[in-house]
């Protein structure tokens, strides 16, 4: 999935990056986040009903039995009672939901990204033996993608089985105004602004009748899970993208953990922090996203010290907001590559902070290590605070530089909501470990980030990740996945289960090389690798194809001969050379007005004169235009749409690369005629729908619109590590299908997989579901169940 | 010192033995119903019961006669002073059984800790085993007048080694890769300090763990009575403690529902107090 930010890589975009960062946590709002953070739904308190469900089938009916049988009180009965009551200590009161699924298995294996070409290769070199025995069982089909194929909008296709204009996201950016300027946010989750909480003695006091500030799930339309909890039929969702915060399971057979969207700590898409005795204080951030500071010296504690950022302090009035911070202290050996880690996580009270030491040699990698920011030196949340885990990499030991990823919520102790129920998070930590909890795990933005330093008069620029970290560190997320998918299939009975790995898409996105459809296999032309390298990399993502077949190779044998499954991925890959900025394409063919001509730098807002602009790009693939009415400054009656959108088409259509003269956009989506639903123009919701999507050939992506740079040239050549992609014409990168049974349609679809779930457990397609049972005869002339 | 610690070490081996199989939360209820009925019937004996069992009397008049004449403000305030006074009597009536009890507690409490406190190392995993050196030492292995090394026993791979700036503390990576019971060996010159390091499942080392040997005594209890089972470096030695790190446990986190209950204190004081208060009827205790 292309995060939010396909085709940007370069210097040009640092700018856009602070603008997608939204922190879940304002200084003016922050108190009444901090007392949501300690509302009484949290983990913390609900921790003591988990982890007891084997013990209790097997004794509790024992229990009740003697329970009632004994009245007297002799010796051996009070001994007896005693025996039960601590039982009944270490018992909860009620079970599980009893399954209604009959013993039925659904099993849907995801994988983002995975494409038909390359794995069909794979296959035929007979490197994926269970993904051809599967395939051979039932079939291998291409699977159709979403308009545009991104993956939080094709996810979502999957959820609702519609098209966008069932749920309501058309891109990884979405626009909303306010007071008149267009502003990004992630289309997928969105946090609202609480009243702001009274101040008392200088903190921050949230009051109970104050609205508090809300993170709310954005993908609209009904989740095809909710029709199996209706029936109850048991549903487990792990990593399920575009779902965050996870949607709520009213009669509780829905079990779910959020992938794709979800934030870190910080409620960013994630954020790596980057210190190095090298950086100074002004060292500025890293081109693509993440932050750097410096490594400071001590000389009286013989120590070398940084801070790592967290959360704005909520509490304090007088921190306006700033973050709270955690001093980390480096100490190299005298002699070896080898250092010693340590800071203080402060306990709620006096007495209770717990320290963390550890050793790393230069280059290793720490475990998962807890971090906690504690906003107030009274917490009435019971010590929890904000707590989060991350993992160091220590890079050089002496003088030190170091790597801390992305502050992920600690499944164990989670602050923010992360699973449905609240407490699953706690179970799953206590089954696995600690794991990534933040959506794109895999931190292709340190693979990405660079900065300029000053060395002594030189002029130097510092990387973070090479190809082997990004490789080692997307490993680490895909073994996570491995641990979590055995223990999964352990626990399955019976029911839905959905499994998700995100590798296949954010390893392609970087290693990514394969040669176009009907070209030879050759590893030239790489922006940033030799072609030794190129190859070498190329393979290394065959390897995580290779790998996904030993996990597929697990859920078959768990399923069993009569369970349904399904291996599938949102959409196809290619790798590119050029970039497209759309909004600069706009303003040379007249779509765009400037303010003034020689101002091109900037955000759209400042550049742009609304009042002669009749459409703009914003997010990826998305055109909107600048209608009256609709639009905070629009230009273009609603009546003058259809020829506007028409004219828009036609030029876009016609667009030819001036290197070589191919065409350069493929299909140009109308909206009104691709999407159905509330959020289709014209429906309920349609005020954030799109006008055009722009569907372009392969080999080219488009760079993030809509706070764009319109000193870009509108076509250039790609020079970053994101190399590959998938964001262009849906018909050109479809994904893949796998079942171990006959599938009767002859162009499955992405929408397709929810309507054909439901019928698999005996649910008639609900009405606003387009798409089709896969399964239905084919001469019933009416798909459905 | 020693003599009672080798003697409380083998009371409690031997009272533990018949247990060892058990996992740690059943065998640890055991151990607390038993101390909590025993802590009840000495309780009975060491107490002046029959002025306990008046006061206790005398509050149950008292309420009732609240009861009866909840009208009468002067019967009212009277029986209330009376129940105030009864319980003031009972709290001044335990305090010596309480502290007769705290006698034996001592020790025993030590035991549990070394019992429940601390799991073995899990097989396979890497863990930092931390020596402090004396400050006067530690300035001869900065100015490389002696040699510190670390060694183990067959089964524990000891992977590498970091001094800090002063050479104060030294630390060594180690992997324990056999279960069983292995020993750390700390060379400083031709001196040798030893350390424990159990390895394996949770419950299968038959003995006592304590993750620190200090003769750096903090806190108000001398730790050669709270860790009885290992010496301590002598006062004067180069080395002032060896730890290693990540025996840290809980009781039984999958079987216990309430996670403070995963602290072995928390978790025998609920349980004796629980079996006390069950069996207080049956040998007619007055508490
Ligand atoms: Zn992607």
């Amino acid at each position: 999935m292309q995060n939010a930010k396909c085709g940007m890589t370069n210097a040009e975009c640092g700018a856009d990056l602070a603008l997608y960062r939204r922190p879940s946590v304002c200084s003016e709002v922050s108190g009444a986040e901090g007392a949501r953070r300690r509302s009484p739904s949290l983990p913390a308190r609900s921790a003591p009903r988990r982890g007891v469900r084997r013990l209790r089938h097997s004794t509790f009916g024992a229990l009740k039995s003697c329970c009632f049988q004994h009245s007297s009180f002799g010796i051996q009965h009070s001994a007896t009672l005693a025996a039960l009551v601590l039982l009944a200590m270490i018992l909860p009161g009620c079970g599980e939901k009893a399954s209604k699924a009959e013993g039925k298995k659904v099993i849907v294996l995801g994988l983002d990204g995975m494409d038909p070409r390359l794995l069909r290769r794979l296959m035929d070199e007979g490197r994926m033996p269970t993904f051809s025995k599967l395939a051979a069982k039932g079939g291998f089909w291409e699977l159709g993608t979403s308009v545009p194929p991104q993956s939080p909008v094709a996810w979502s296709n999957f959820i609702v089985g519609g098209d966008p204009g069932a749920h309501g996201v058309f891109d990884f950016i979405h626009r909303e105004f306010k007071d008149g300027e267009i502003l990004p946010y992630y289309s997928t989750n969105e946090t609202t602004y609480g009243e702001k909480p009274y101040e008392m003695f200088g903190f921050y006091m949230p009051m109970p009748w104050q609205e508090s500030s809300k993170l709310l799930l954005k993908r609209g339309g009904k989740p095809f899970w909710d029709y199996l909890d209706e029936k109850g039929v048991p549903s487990r969702l792990y990593r399920i993208p575009a779902n965050y915060p996870p949607s709520e399971s009213k009669n509780k057979y829905v079990k779910a953990l959020s992938g794709m969207g979800t934030t870190d700590l910080m409620g960013t898409q994630g954020t790596f922090q980057w210190f190095s005795a090298e950086f100074d204080d002004d060292v500025g951030s890293p081109d693509d996203g993440g932050r750097a500071a410096p490594l400071k010296y001590d000389m009286e504690t013989q120590r070398w010290h940084c801070k790592l950022a967290g959360i704005p302090n909520p509490m304090v009035v007088a921190a306006q907001g700033a973050e709270m911070t955690l001093p980390i202290y480096i100490e190299p050996d005298r002699e070896e590559s080898i250092a010693r880690i340590s800071y203080v996580n402060q306990g709620p009270k006096w007495g209770m902070d717990q320290p963390v030491e550890f050793l790393l040699r230069e280059g290793e990698w720490s475990d998962w290590k807890p971090v906690v920011f504690l906003p107030s030196p009274y917490d009435p949340g019971g010590g929890a605070g904000s707590r989060g885990i991350v993992r160091f990499q220590l890079r050089k030991a002496d003088p030190p530089e170091l790597y801390v990823t992305p502050i992920n919520f600690d499944p164990a102790y989670p602050s923010g909501k992360i699973t449905e129920p609240d407490d699953w998070a706690v179970e799953l930590a206590k089954a696995v470990g600690p794991f990534y909890t933040k959506g794109f795990a895999e931190d292709f933005h340190a693979r990405e980030a660079k900065i300029k330093i000053d060395l002594g008069g030189y002029a130097t620029e510092l990387r973070l990740f090479d190809d082997e970290d990004y490789k080692t560190q997307t490993q680490f997320v895909m073994d996570e996945g491995k641990k979590l998918l055995s223990h999964a299939l352990s626990e399955y009975q019976d029911g839905l289960l959905f499994f998700y790995f995100s590798s296949t898409d954010l390893i392609g996105h970087v290693f990514y090389w394969e040669p176009e459809p009907g070209e030879p296999e050759a590893f030239t032309d790489h922006p940033v690798r030799d072609d030794e390298d190129a190859e070498t990399y190329t393979r290394s993502l065959r390897e995580t194809y290779v790998q996904c077949d030993a996990e597929l190779a697990k859920v078959m044998a768990k399923a069993g001969d009569d369970a349904t499954i399904f291996v599938m991925s949102d959409h196809g890959f290619m790798r590119y050379k050029r970039k497209l900025n759309l909004n600069t394409w706009l303003l040379e063919n007249g779509f765009i007005t400037l303010k003034d001509e020689e101002k091109r730098r900037g955000s759209l807002n400042d550049l742009v004169d609304w009042s002669k602009t009749k459409a703009y790009s914003f997010g990826l693939n998305a055109i909107y235009l600048n209608l009256k009415g609709r639009e905070p400054q629009g230009a273009v009656d609603p009546k003058d749409r259809d020829a506007v959108l028409r004219e828009l088409s036609d030029k876009l259509r016609a667009t030819r690369d001036p290197l070589d003269e191919r065409p350069v956009v493929k299909t140009v989506y109308r909206t009104d005629e691709v999407y159905h639903g509330d959020y289709a123009p014209g429906g309920k919701f349609d005020q954030h729908t799109p006008d055009l999507i722009v569907g372009l050939h392969r080999e080219y992506v488009v760079r993030l619109g809509g706070t764009g740079d319109l000193s870009l040239k509108w076509i250039y050549n790609n020079t970053g590590e994101w190399s590959a992609d998938h964001c262009i014409a849906a018909e050109l990168v479809p994904g893949i299908l796998l079942s171990n049974r006959k599938i009767t349609v002859a162009d499955p679809n992405l929408t397709d997989l929810a309507p054909t779930i439901l019928a698999e457990f005996g649910i008639e397609k609900p009405e606003k579901m387009t798409g089709r049972n896969l399964f239905a005869p084919p001469n019933t002339g009416k798909a459905g169940l | 010192m020693s003599a009672l610690n080798r003697l409380s070490n083998w009371l409690f081996d031997l009272t533990y033995a018949p247990m060892a199989e058990l996992p740690p939360w059943a065998s640890l209820g055991v151990i607390s119903a038993v101390i909590g009925v025993v802590m009840l019937l000495a309780y009975k004996y060491t107490s002046w019961q029959s002025q306990i069992g008046k006061a206790r009397d005398e509050i149950k008049a008292r309420m009732l006669a609240m009861k009866l004449f909840k009208d009468n403000l002067g019967v009212t305030l009277s029986a209330q002073g009376g129940v105030i006074w009864s319980s003031f009597k009972i709290l001044l009536l335990s305090i010596p059984p309480i502290l007769v009890a705290m006698i034996p507690m001592v020790p025993l409490l030590a035991q549990l800790a070394g019992r429940y406190q601390f799991a073995p190392l899990p097989t396979g995993s890497v863990t930092e085993v931390k020596v402090a050196l004396s400050d006067a030492f530690a300035e001869k292995e900065q100015h490389g007048e002696t040699e510190v090394s670390l060694e183990a026993t067959d089964g524990v791979v000891v992977l590498d080694r970091w001094r800090q700036g002063d050479s104060r503390q030294m630390w060594w990576r180690v992997r324990a890769d056999r279960p069983g019971m292995h020993t750390l060996t700390v060379r400083v010159g031709d001196q040798t300090f030893m350390k424990q390091l159990p390895v394996g499942e949770p419950g299968s080392i038959q003995a006592a763990i304590s993750p620190k040997l200090t003769n750096h005594y903090t806190g108000m209890l001398d730790n050669t009575m709270m860790l009885p089972w290992e010496p301590a470096p002598p006062a004067d030695a180069p080395v002032r403690s060896i730890e290693v790190a990540g025996l840290m446990t809980s009781v039984a986190p999958d079987v216990l529902p309430i996670p403070i209950l995963g602290n072995w204190i928390v978790y025998f004081l609920v349980v004796s107090i629980l079996f006390a208060l069950l069996f207080k009827p049956l040998f007619n205790v007055r508490i």
